[in-house]
């Protein structure tokens, strides 16, 4: 997840700030990452909120971690 | 340092100790039915390899396989070859198979073989170093002769003994007991042998990953 950056008048707008206005956080699934997009009440990009790696997915490379052999033996014949 | 020589061996049994005077046997059968006929093949290895874990060696029960001879096909890889022991530890991709094969194998399997990084290969095998003790043998190549005293357990092989002197882990083996593995060897063996029977098949792990 992407840290947050408190708003501060010497820094400009980053990503993950909040802006004042009234805003939605939408959800948006792009391959193995889930993006919380912060829009406007009426749908306008205001920024993206976090970006998390799907718990499916991390769940799915723990299982194959799991797997510590390589499966060669089909390489190797008998003279 | 594979073996621990005469004078720092412990008394008692432990896992993967070279040991001798115990007879093997396994059954075959053709057809499996409770009316079938079968066969029951009794042998008395030179050596055998005690396979129970250490916390494991009493109430007259005994793990053991077979100390047998390497087979031909693993010398078909210069890596191997040259040091036999190395399927004992995981080892790199590119090194796992013969290299003739490695250049010609498909780029989505050597991309998973590179993912995966280093890992076990003959993962049912651990290889015992050269001790005077092992007879030496030869392996037939067409590119030349080897001669060796590297020997192999295979984990399948496993045999269950029933010995009344195995009353508790204090059992003293006396004569039977041969060699002892090096505690760093033997936690390589430990590694090997668990990761033989952790290994997962896919589609089981795509059901608990579900």
């Amino acid at each position: 997840m992407i840290n947050k950056f408190k708003e501060s008048s010497s820094m400009s707008p980053a990503t993950g700030d909040h802006p004042s206005e009234q805003s939605v956080i939408r959800t948006v699934n792009f391959e193995r990452y889930a993006i919380e997009l912060e829009l406007t009440t009426d749908g306008k990009f205001l920024s993206i909120s976090s970006i998390k790696v799907q718990k499916s997915f991390i769940e799915s490379v723990g299982s194959k971690q799991i797997s510590d052999v390589h499966d060669v033996e089909e390489y190797y014949n008998e003279e | 340092m594979f073996y621990l020589n005469s004078s720092q061996m412990g008394e008692t049994l432990r896992f993967g100790d070279i040991i001798q005077g115990f007879p093997v046997c396994f059954s075959v059968i053709d057809i499996p039915s409770p009316q079938s006929a079968f066969n029951i093949t009794v042998s008395a290895p030179t050596y055998a390899v005690v396979l129970s874990p250490c916390c494991s060696i009493s109430d007259k029960v005994l793990a053991i396989a077979p100390l047998q001879q390497l087979e031909n096909k693993l010398f078909s890889n210069p890596y191997l070859a040259e040091e036999p022991t190395r399927i004992n530890s995981m080892i790199p991709p590119e090194k796992s198979v013969p290299p003739v094969h490695w250049e010609k194998m498909l780029p989505e399997k050597k991309a998973n073989m590179a993912a995966k990084g280093k890992a076990y290969i003959f993962v049912d095998k651990f290889v015992y170093a050269p001790s005077d003790l092992f007879p030496e043998y030869t392996i037939n190549r067409k590119d030349g002769n080897i001669k060796t005293r590297y020997y192999v357990v295979d984990f399948r092989a496993s045999n269950k003994i029933s010995c009344d002197s195995i009353k508790d882990p204090k059992y003293l083996p006396g004569a039977c007991k041969v060699l002892q593995l090096s505690v760093e060897i033997r936690e390589l063996m430990r590694r090997k042998i668990a990761s033989f029977y952790r290994r997962m098949p896919e589609e089981e792990a795509a059901i608990l990953a579900s």
